[in-house]
C-alpha cells in the first residue's frame, strides 16, 4: 500500500506510474523506485525461499545489507530487490505461496 | 481579562533550544549550557503560539482562558491527517492518551511557517483544560493481547545466521565440542560466510561466545575485514 | 588487470551529516574535496528522518532532519563540493587507496588524506520467527515509509524504546499504521522523555521489563509473543510486521582494512575506531566522523565532521594551526554540551512534574 498523503511529506511525489509484472500479473509501481518497494506495495511478502529450510523471506535492512530481498528480475536470478529500481514493464518472480 | 499563557512538558535536560530562539519576546529562556530545561516568563509572552510549532519534542502548549468562563481553549501540536475541521467535535486526550472529555476545534493553522506541525485550538471545559494534549487521530485496532499459556519452558530453535541458515544449536554443539575460536566455529559452521558478509550474524555470534566463553565480546576481538566491502561481480572486477 | 588512478587532495568516504560537514568545513580552508556516497542521493540517513531536530541553530534545530539532509547538500553544490552518487568505495588498502565501483567502472583513488564517514549499521535480535518477512529493522520500516512512501504494516510492534525505535513507532503512526506495542528489556524507557511523550500522548504502551519470545507467521508474521519477564506471563499480539530498533554498530570495514585500531566501547555501538579528539585515527591522514566513530546524535556526527575537515586541512598544510586551534575550541565546546546528556538520568523534576499532569 503506498502513502499517498503523508502529514509532513505531502502528497506522494513519485512519477511517473509504470506497469510490472510479478509472477506474470499486471501491478503498479512508479519508474525508479526499488523493486522491493513496489512488491511490498503490491502486498508481496515472501520474496524469496531459501535454500536450506524453504522458508520465505522478505526484506529485512532495505539498504542493500542483507540478502533477504533477492527475487528474479527479467530472468536473472539473485537480483536484489531493494537497491534495483523499477523500469516499465519488468517481470519479476516472487515464489507463489 | 484575557489570559494567554504557555504550558511546557520538557523535564529533561536535552541539548535543545529552538523555543528560545524563536521567540520575539525572549519570554522563554534556555540558556547555558544548552541543555538546561527552558524558563518561561508569562509576563514577556502575547501569546504567538511560534514556540508550540517549533518545538522538536512537541510539548509546548497554548493556553487562552477568559475570566469569568468555564471554557479555556488549548492550542496544541498535531502532526496526522486527516486534520480536524473548524467547528468539529474532538475527543480530547491527557499525557497519558486517556480521553479525558470533548472539545470543539476553534482553529486549524497549518501554513509553511508551521513546517507541519499543525496548530489545533480546541475549546475545553475548564476542568479538563489543562490536562488536554492531544486530541484522538484515528479509531485503531486495539485489540487486546491474548494470554498465552505454557509458552515459557519450551524452547524453539531459531537461525542466527540469516544467509546460510545456520542455526543457534548448531553453533552451540560445535562450542561444546571446544570450537569457540571464531574463525573456526566459521569455518564449522559457515555462520557469518553468506553474502551479507556476516554484516548480520557476526554480532550475534559473538554475543553467543561471549555467554559460552564468559568473555566479554571486547576480549574476543574483532572480526576482520577484506574487501570488497560488498559483493562484486568478478565480471565487473576483471571487465 | 589495471585500474585508472586518480589523485585527489582529500577523499571523503560517506555524504551523511558527518562526511558533508566535513566536506565544507574543508572547502572553507580552499582545499577541493571529493565525496564519495554509494547511494544515488546525498544526505545519508538524515533523508528518512521527518521529526524535527533537537540542537542549535548550528545543527539546525527546529527543522526536520530531511531538510537538513537537502540543505547540507544544497550547500555543497553551492561550494561547488564534487559529490560522487552511486559510487561505493569498495575497499581502502593499506597503502592509502580506494577501490570505488561505480555502475560503470571501477577505479582506484589516492587521497592525501580521507575522512572515513560510513555511518553504522543496524543491531540484529535474534528469535524464533525472526526471519520471516514482515520482521525489519526500525531503520529499514523508515526508509520504506518515508523515502519510498510505502506502509510497512498496518498494525506493528516495535522492539526496543531508544530513540529511533520511538521515532520509528511514531513515523509509523504519522504514515497510517497503528502501534500494538513497544517492547523494552530494560526497565526503564532508553530514549528521550519528548519522544516517549508523543507516543504517551497517542495512548501507545511501552512494555518495559518485556521481552520477544517468538514471531508467529505462515509466509509472513501474523504475531509476536511477549513476555512480562517480571510475571513470567506470555502474550500474544496480532501484528503484521515486527520492527527491531536494538542498536547500531559503527560501519567499520573501510578503516578495519586500511589498519586503523579499533576500540571496544558498548555504549557506543561497539567496536569503534580509535580517534583522537581532533578526529585523527591511528593511521596518518587518516581521520574518522559521525557515527563510525561512535553512534551518536545526527547534530554531533556534523560536529565531528567540522573537526575532521579542520584536522585534514591543518595536516595538508592549508591553515595555520592557531586559527584551526581557535575554530576548534569553539566546536568541542558545542560538542561537550550536546554530549552533556549522555548518561544523565531524569531528574526529581520530572517526575512531580508527571505527577503534576497526570491529575485532571
Amino acid at each position: 500500500m503506498y502513502i499517498y498523503e503523508h502529514p509532513i511529506l505531502g502528497k506522494i511525489n513519485k512519477s511517473p506510474k509504470v506497469t510490472i509484472y510479478i509472477n506474470g500479473r499486471p501491478h503498479e509501481g512508479y519508474l525508479g523506485e526499488p523493486v522491493a518497494s513496489a512488491l511490498w506495495a503490491a502486498g508481496v511478502r515472501a520474496y524469496k525461499l531459501t535454500k536450506r529450510f524453504h522458508e520465505p523471506r522478505g526484506p529485512f535492512c532495505f539498504i542493500g545489507r542483507c540478502t533477504d530481498c533477492e527475487v528474479e528480475i527479467d530472468g536473472i536470478p539473485r537480483v536484489k530487490a531493494c537497491v534495483t529500481p523499477v523500469k516499465e514493464g519488468m517481470s519479476i518472480r516472487v515464489p507463489d505461496l | 481579562m484575557k489570559r494567554k499563557y504557555i504550558l511546557i512538558d520538557c523535564f529533561q535536560d536535552i541539548p535543545c533550544n529552538p523555543c528560545e530562539e524563536i521567540c520575539p519576546h525572549k519570554a522563554i529562556e534556555v540558556g547555558s549550557p544548552i541543555t538546561r530545561t527552558p524558563r518561561y516568563y508569562e509576563e514577556r509572552c502575547d501569546g504567538c503560539a511560534k514556540c508550540v510549532a517549533v518545538c522538536p519534542g512537541l510539548c509546548i502548549y497554548l493556553v487562552e482562558e477568559e475570566e469569568g468562563s468555564d471554557k479555556m481553549t488549548i492550542t496544541l501540536p498535531y502532526e496526522f491527517l486527516p486534520l480536524p475541521r473548524k467547528g468539529e467535535l474532538a475527543s480530547v486526550l491527557d499525557y497519558n492518551g486517556r480521553e479525558v472529555g470533548q472539545g470543539i476545534v476553534k482553529r486549524v493553522k497549518n501554513t509553511k511557517s508551521e513546517n507541519g506541525t499543525a496548530l489545533i485550538s480546541v475549546e475545553v471545559s475548564r476542568a479538563i483544560g489543562l490536562a488536554a494534549r492531544n486530541i484522538l487521530i484515528r479509531k485503531t485496532d486495539d485489540s487486546e493481547p491474548e494470554l498465552v499459556e505454557g509458552e515459557r519452558e519450551s524452547f524453539t530453535d531459531f537461525q542466527i545466521c540469516r544467509c546460510e541458515e545456520v542455526l543457534l544449536s548448531e553453533l552451540r554443539t560445535l562450542a561444546k565440542m571446544g570450537i569457540v575460536f571464531a574463525p573456526n566455529l566459521r569455518r564449522f559452521s559457515r555462520v557469518g560466510l553468506g553474502l551479507c558478509q556476516g554484516k548480520a550474524c557476526s554480532e550475534l555470534m559473538f554475543s553467543e561466545l561471549s555467554n559460552i566463553t564468559g568473555m566479554t565480546v571486547g576480549e574476543l576481538g574483532h572480526p576482520k575485514a577484506r574487501p570488497p566491502v560488498r559483493p562484486i561481480k568478478l565480471r565487473e572486477l576483471f571487465g | 588487470m589495471s585500474y585508472t588512478c586518480e589523485e585527489r587532495d582529500l577523499v571523503v568516504i560517506g555524504a551523511g551529516p558527518a562526511g558533508l560537514c566535513a566536506a565544507l568545513e574543508a572547502v572553507s580552508h580552499k582545499c577541493d574535496p571529493l565525496v564519495l556516497d554509494e547511494n544515488h542521493r546525498g544526505g545519508g540517513q538524515l533523508l528518512k528522518q521527518v521529526h524535527k531536530f533537537f540542537g542549535s541553530h548550528h545543527h539546525g534545530a527546529g527543522k526536520r532532519g530531511f531538510q537538513i539532509g537537502e540543505e547540507l547538500v544544497e550547500k555543497c553544490e553551492e561550494k561547488q563540493v564534487e559529490i560522487r552518487l552511486n559510487s561505493l568505495a569498495a575497499a581502502f588498502f593499506q597503502d592509502g587507496s580506494i577501490l570505488v565501483r561505480d555502475p560503470k567502472k571501477i577505479y582506484l583513488l589516492k587521497s592525501k588524506a580521507t575522512i572515513i564517514a560510513t555511518g553504522a549499521v543496524e543491531k540484529p535480535l535474534a528469535f524464533p520467527g525472526w526471519t520471516l518477512p514482515g520482521v525489519m529493522g526500525a531503520g529499514g520500516a523508515q526508509t520504506l515509509m518515508n523515502v519510498h512512501r510505502v506502509l510497512p504494516g498496518r498494525r506493528i510492534a516495535m522492539v526496543g524504546s531508544g530513540n529511533v525505535g520511538l521515532i520509528v513507532a511514531y513515523q509509523l503512526v504519522q504514515a497510517g499504521a497503528s502501534i500494538a506495542c513497544i517492547i523494552e528489556v530494560d526497565d526503564k524507557v532508553k530514549g528521550y522523555q519528548v519522544h516517549r511523550d508523543k507516543l504517551r500522548k497517542l495512548g501507545i504502551k511501552i512494555l518495559l521489563r518485556h521481552r520477544v519470545v517468538r514471531a508467529e507467521g505462515d509466509d509472513c508474521v501474523r504475531a509476536v509473543l511477549v513476555e512480562d519477564m517480571q510475571t513470567g506471563r506470555v502474550f500474544r499480539y496480532k501484528v503484521d510486521g515486527i520492527c527491531l530498533a536494538v542498536g547500531m554498530s559503527p560501519l567499520v570495514e573501510l578503516p578495519l582494512m586500511r589498519g586503523c585500531e579499533l576500540e571496544y566501547n558498548l555504549r557506543l555501538g561497539g567496536w569503534v575506531v580509535r580517534h583522537d579528539e581532533n578526529m585523527r585515527t591511528s593511521c596518518p591522514n587518516v581521520y574518522v566522523a559521525g557515527d563510525v566513530s561512535g553512534v551518536e546524535e545526527a547534530s554531533i556526527a556534523m560536529e565531528e565532521g567540522r573537526l575532521a575537515g579542520i584536522s585534514a586541512c591543518v595536516d595538508l598544510g592549508l591553515i595555520a594551526k592557531g586559527k584551526a586551534q581557535n575554530k576548534r575550541k569553539e566546536i568541542l565546546e558545542r560538542l561537550r554540551e550536546l554530549r552533556a546528556i549522555s548518561g544523565k538520568e531524569v531528574g526529581e523534576d520530572q517526575r512531580s512534574s508527571e505527577e503534576r499532569n497526570l491529575t485532571v
